[in-house]
């Protein structure tokens, strides 16, 4: 059953205009990455992903997902959908469940396409072919990714069941994720490291040890904690010294997809259709 | 057999009293119109028998099954909603084969059983056009078809006709009576009398949350005849003292109107108007034309929705 929600989650997806906006935009963004790395900067694709312009491929995905993910719910109830879907022998769990992976499932195959081809394209312009480990390496990173589109998804998803309107639950997560989740999670950062002295310059790697309550802060984005992923798994640090552990991301961004996507279920389930 | 049963079913939103206390029972092979009103509470009881909606008290039962705890009661129903709720950007195959995955129908069923009901539809020469290209009309077809699925016992059918032109109002009222006749129980909230008498054979009147009648239709017409009386209006070709004093003495007789050649009577039942007929010829009457007005569904609603205060 929630393979077939989900087969239906991604035909929607795929006849959808949306999607093929921002999915050529995300193509061409990668493409244009590997180009301008590999032809102008002679960047290896190793170099390329911790050159911080990957970075912005990310923050495609996490677009990509959240305009996908933001009307999954309030979008079927609008249409009318949802009365049938629920109307139907289903457990709401498993609605749920596929509609999240459906979302999933598009998103992080499209991601390891697209990632993989700008990857190899990158290696392919500049002539320098990555190492086995360094393979490994950028792999390791682009599953991380994977993580923060669950993050995203759990998030979407929560403003959807809440409110009654899409574009309430779009313009909400767009501005949790645009302006509130950065605030939150990079002030202190910025604040602690002028604090410390570091007014001119960042501080190198073991200059600095943060303090809990900023790692903490730090961790409720998880676009931070993929970025931290990217320092490091292939080089890429933004402010100098890495503030969280491999595990502490990882750790943040399963806590993050849990605390979003466990209520919005349980709201899905109570979910009235009055 | 029951098929739907509910026991002091109530919706309160808020301060408000949507559905209050209502106990209804719908035997299977009825085709149940249920009227009222709008906001009299139709939609919110259909949402609470489809298990969209949770009552703040009461139970529902589909075919001895409580809508809530035990899923065999959503197998038992079919439901057209009062929007009709498709995925515009897929086919009608599409759709359908979404909906029949979800009605647990057997994969290797699956096909043929869409195909059966596309045909039965007239829809399919459109089973691989988008939804979102079909016409009103064609769309509230294939949301019927949709319910039919699985093969149900019961079709739950919110304001089936709503939003359509004529001609598919028509379409759509055929379609529904030879669904009935097929033996499937049939439960229709509607505002559209004309509708609910030709569709149903027995009905239940909602107003004010509360559930104020329900019996056949043809019950409910002669219930209201007794009440008020049934209009005979007959057209002499000379209305004469001897014919009024005639017609004074019937027994039956509830009102009494004459307007050049034509009398105007309400009696107690119909099976007066012989009798006026016979007095009027024994006192020397020429009758040029009869006619009797029975009560419709539309008078026993308005009588009983008024003296609810709807």
């Amino acid at each position: 059953m929630i393979l077939d929600i989900m087969g239906k989650e991604i035909k929607e997806i795929r006849k959808t205009k949306r999607l093929l906006v921002i999915g050529i935009l995300f193509v061409v963004a990668t493409i244009g990455l590997a180009v301008f790395s590999g032809h102008f900067m002679e960047y290896g694709p190793n170099e390329m992903l911790s050159s911080g312009f990957f970075v912005i491929i990310i923050m495609f995905v996490s677009l990509l997902t959240l305009i996908l993910a933001y009307d999954t719910v309030v979008g079927e109830r609008n249409r009318g959908s949802l009365s049938l879907v629920l109307s139907k022998p289903v457990g709401r769990g498993q609605i749920f469940a596929g509609k999240f992976l459906g979302i999933f499932l598009f998103t992080g195959v499209m991601f390891f396409i697209v990632a993989s081809f700008g990857y190899w394209l990158t290696a392919a312009i500049s002539q320098e072919f990555p190492s086995a480990s360094e393979v490994a390496a950028a792999y390791k990173f682009f599953s991380a990714v994977l993580l923060v589109i669950a993050c995203w998804i759990s998030f979407a998803m929560l403003f959807s069941t809440c409110f009654k309107s899409s574009v309430v639950s779009l313009v909400t997560i767009l501005i949790l994720w645009i302006m509130v989740l950065p605030m939150i999670s990079q002030m202190p950062v910025g604040i602690y490291i002028e604090q410390q002295g570091f007014t001119d310059s960042l501080p190198e790697p073991g200059e600095i040890t943060f303090p809990v309550w900023v790692k903490l802060l730090y961790a409720v984005n998880p676009d931070r904690c993929i970025t931290e992923l990217s320092g490091h798994f292939v080089g890429f640090i933004p402010f100098g010294s890495p503030i969280l552990t491999i595990g502490q991301s990882i750790a943040a961004m399963f806590i993050f997809a849990g605390v979003f996507y466990i209520p919005a279920f349980l709201l899905f389930r109570r979910l009235s259709l009055e | 057999m029951k098929v739907i049963e509910t026991e002091g079913l109530t919706k309160k939103f808020g301060k408000l009293i949507a559905v209050d206390n209502l106990d209804l029972a719908v035997e299977e092979g009825d085709s149940f119109g249920f009227l009222g009103p709008n906001g009299a509470g139709k939609t919110t009881t259909i949402r609470m028998l489809t298990g969209l909606l949770r009552p703040t008290k009461g139970t529902v039962q589909i075919l001895g099954h409580d809508v809530f705890r035990d899923g065999e009661a959503k197998k038992s129903f079919g439901f057209v909603p009062d929007s009709y709720g498709f995925y515009d950007s897929l086919t009608a195959f599409e759709n359908l084969q979404f909906f029949a995955a979800l009605s647990r129908i057997p994969k290797e069923e699956r096909k043929e059983r869409i195909f059966e009901l596309l045909e039965f539809f007239g829809l399919s020469g459109r089973a691989n056009s988008k939804v979102g290209e079909y016409s009103h009309g064609m769309r509230q077809r294939l949301v019927i078809a949709q319910a039919l699925l699985p093969h149900p016992r019961l079709l739950i059918l919110d304001e089936p006709t709503v939003g359509l032109d004529p001609r598919a109002q028509f379409e759509i009222r055929e379609l529904i009576k030879k669904i009935s006749q097929e033996g499937i129980t049939a439960f229709i909230s509607s505002h559209l009398l004309f509708e609910v008498e030709d569709m149903c054979n027995k009905v239940g009147i909602i107003n004010l949350g509360k559930l104020i009648k329900v019996d056949s239709i043809e019950n409910l017409k002669g219930e209201i005849g007794a009440k008020t009386g049934i209009e005979v209006r007959i057209e002499c070709e000379e209305v004469t003292q001897e014919i009024i004093k005639a017609v004074k003495e019937i027994e039956d007789l509830l009102d009494l109107r004459v307007e050049r050649e034509t009398i105007w009577t309400r009696v107690g039942s119909s099976a007066t108007t012989p009798a006026l007929i016979t007095a009027i010829v024994n006192a020397g009457g020429r009758i040029k034309r009869v006619e009797e007005h029975t009560p419709s569904l539309e008078d026993v609603f308005l009588k009983l929705t008024e003296s609810q205060g709807g």
